[in-house]
């Protein structure tokens, strides 16, 4: 596996001038180029539902119940005779979508608490961190339950429960980054030509701090995915007849274990969808961390 | 030592007590009228001037700080009451928290016994064959959802092969597949974590040393181990904690009675003061248990200092 990587690698420097560049370096790895082919086809599948889908997604065949995969569906139906491949594709545009918007949240407040903690640090560090030590407190799943125990249960409703869940990581994260960078030369000096707190900031620590931040968030879609579908699960997230993939499962699951297609292909759909951000996240972390690379090539 | 422990426990209590504020202001953002979300279906049929009166009996009327004392104090002294049994919570939590720890321990022992070995054999065969197997594994084990493994093994196992009830709780049978569910989901983090904390540790002088004065390699291993261990301790630890609050979807796919069902339970009747006091006793939980595996570290690398 060794010599893939370097030969393809050298084989693009040989086209490439920057071949030490971002993507260069990410395509490099094998994995990450699986993960990022995959994330591709899902987001196609996502995006072209409508063409690719034989059926519409609530269309119900009362005469083709329960039927398992054959040439006219490929995946089976369920149990109102819907065809199962066109609610996985169309499941996949809400399945992303949980992954993606509860990391945008976390994302955007996280991201906000830590640097003006980070930068101000003082009282305001103190305040926010105690409350993100708060969040922290919670396990698991915990946090997401009593927040939708009391909103009640609904995908918006859902994606807020996990997304409050993520800020404190974020908030971590960007206030170690911002208190490693602020003590550079080069903000010391942006604040003695007269920078205002808002320039220092977007100009010079946020820039910094993107790397991580983008290695983060793709890890934290996948899981982000997988805590959304399991409150579908449970019920407590997208409602019927709107379904994702975990909402799938949850009704697959009175059909067991005659209709094995009705669990098997939701599932899959899940694990690939979660292994292709995860694929990137660790490919991200070592194209981005300069650390991470010093380190490997240190051992090799 | 004992003056240590005692001062992280106190400064734990900040963060608790900020998790009971937390806990006690969602139900501020129940949406509509907290008397009705309480009162759920009986408050149907009521008078303006009824749920007025009740408003005041259940004390909303009173300022927030009233009514946050008057929370935790009921929750400690066991009279915050379930909407639906009318029992106490405090009563419910502590009726289901054996099962919990039960399923966490079975769980994460077998997932530890499975895990340390297989990170360890992953990092010193590192870039063979067996290292690609077992991170493949990991990684599948952190993408595949713990709900679709758990009806994976119970096809398997109960409906096809018939040797483990479905589901249920009394018997030793009845635990299998709910800690291998829950063992499954924690074993990547916690392979990856040995695998990269002891490949970090070998390329060290000390282990050079170690083996430069012709230490038999699995001697050399067991030096660079006892280091390397701390890191992983500190995720089972966490892993431990976490799992303590209750696995809700594990448990209810198996109807397995523990705090994890119970809180879903909770959140799906909206019986909104068990809500609570799940939540914080998980929390409270999950901090000590936190506090304790920090308190371990300690233990384990003799250059961490108390004071």
């Amino acid at each position: 596996m060794a010599d893939v990587t370097a030969s393809s690698s050298s084989g693009r420097s040989a086209r490439l001038p920057g071949a030490q560049g971002f993507w260069p370096r990410l395509l490099s790895r094998p994995a990450a180029r699986f993960g990022l082919g995959l994330l591709t086809l899902l987001i196609l599948a996502a995006l072209l539902a409508p063409v690719l889908a034989p059926d519409a997604p609530n269309a119900q065949n009362w005469l083709d119940r329960l039927k398992p995969p054959s040439a006219q569906h490929p995946f089976g139906t369920d149990a109102f005779g819907r065809s199962v491949l066109t609610r996985v594709l169309y499941g996949a545009r809400i399945s992303l979508l949980a992954g993606i918007l509860p990391v945008a949240l976390g994302l955007t407040v996280g991201t906000t608490i830590g640097i003006l903690a980070g930068y101000f640090g003082k009282t305001t560090d103190r305040l926010f961190m105690r409350l993100m030590d708060v969040l922290l407190a919670f396990p698991g799943l915990l946090l997401a339950l009593a927040i939708i125990g009391t909103l009640g249960p609904g995908f918006k409703n859902a994606v807020i429960a996990i997304g409050v869940g993520m800020i404190p990581v974020f908030a971590r994260l960007s206030r170690a980054e911002v208190m490693n960078v602020k003590t550079n030369d080069f903000v010391e000096a942006a604040g003695a030509l007269g920078a205002g707190h808002a320039r220092i900031i977007f100009r010079h620590l946020l820039p910094s701090m993107t790397s991580p931040l983008v290695v983060q968030s793709t890890i934290s879609i996948g899981s982000a995915i997988l805590s959304t579908a399991g409150l579908s699960f449970l019920g407590l997230g997208v409602q019927p007849p709107t379904s994702d993939w975990g909402e799938m499962l949850s009704s697959a699951r009175r059909y067991l274990p005659g209709a094995w297609w009705l669990t098997v292909f939701p599932g899959i759909m899940i694990a690939l969808t979660v292994l292709s951000f995860n694929l990137i996240g660790d490919g991200l972390r070592d194209a981005l961390d300069p650390r991470a690379r010093l380190r490997r090539t240190k051992q090799k | 030592m004992i003056q240590y422990v005692l001062g992280r426990l106190l400064g734990t209590l900040p963060v608790l007590l900020g998790v009971t504020v937390l806990v006690f202001l969602l139900l501020k953002f129940v949406p509509g009228d907290p008397v009705v979300a309480l009162l759920g279906e009986e408050a149907q049929g009521m008078s303006a001037a009824q749920l007025d009166k009740l408003r005041e009996a259940y004390g909303f009327t009173d300022p927030w700080v009233v009514q946050y004392g008057r929370f935790l104090q009921e929750f400690v002294t066991g009279k915050l009451l379930s909407l639906r049994t009318d029992t106490p919570v405090l009563t419910e939590i502590l009726q289901r928290f054996p099962y919990t720890l039960q399923l966490t321990s079975v769980a994460l022992g077998l997932s530890v016994l499975v895990a340390i070995p297989l990170g360890i054999i992953a990092a010193v065969r590192r870039d063979t064959v067996w290292d690609n197997v077992i991170t493949t594994i990991s990684l599948l084990g952190i993408s595949i959802p713990s709900f679709w493994f758990a009806i994976m093994i119970m096809l398997l196992f109960a409906l096809q092969l018939r040797w483990l009830p479905p589901s249920g709780s009394g018997t030793l049978a009845h635990l299998v597949m709910p800690a291998l569910t829950l063992a499954f989901g924690t074993l990547a983090i916690q392979i990856r974590m040995m695998r990269a904390s002891l490949l970090e540790t070998l390329p060290q002088d000390y282990v050079r040393t170690a083996r430069a004065k012709g230490l038999p390699p699995r001697k050399v291993l067991r030096h660079a181990l006892r280091n390397a261990l701390i890191p992983v301790v500190t995720v089972i630890g966490l892993e431990f904690g976490s799992l303590l609050g209750g696995a809700a979807i594990t448990e209810s796919i198996f109807a397995w009675p523990g705090l994890g069902r119970l809180t879903l339970d909770a959140v799906i009747s909206r019986d909104i003061p068990l809500v609570q006091g799940v939540v914080v006793f998980a929390a409270v939980v999950f901090t000590l248990v936190n506090l304790a595996v920090d308190l371990l570290y300690g233990l384990l690398n003799p250059r961490v200092q108390y004071g």
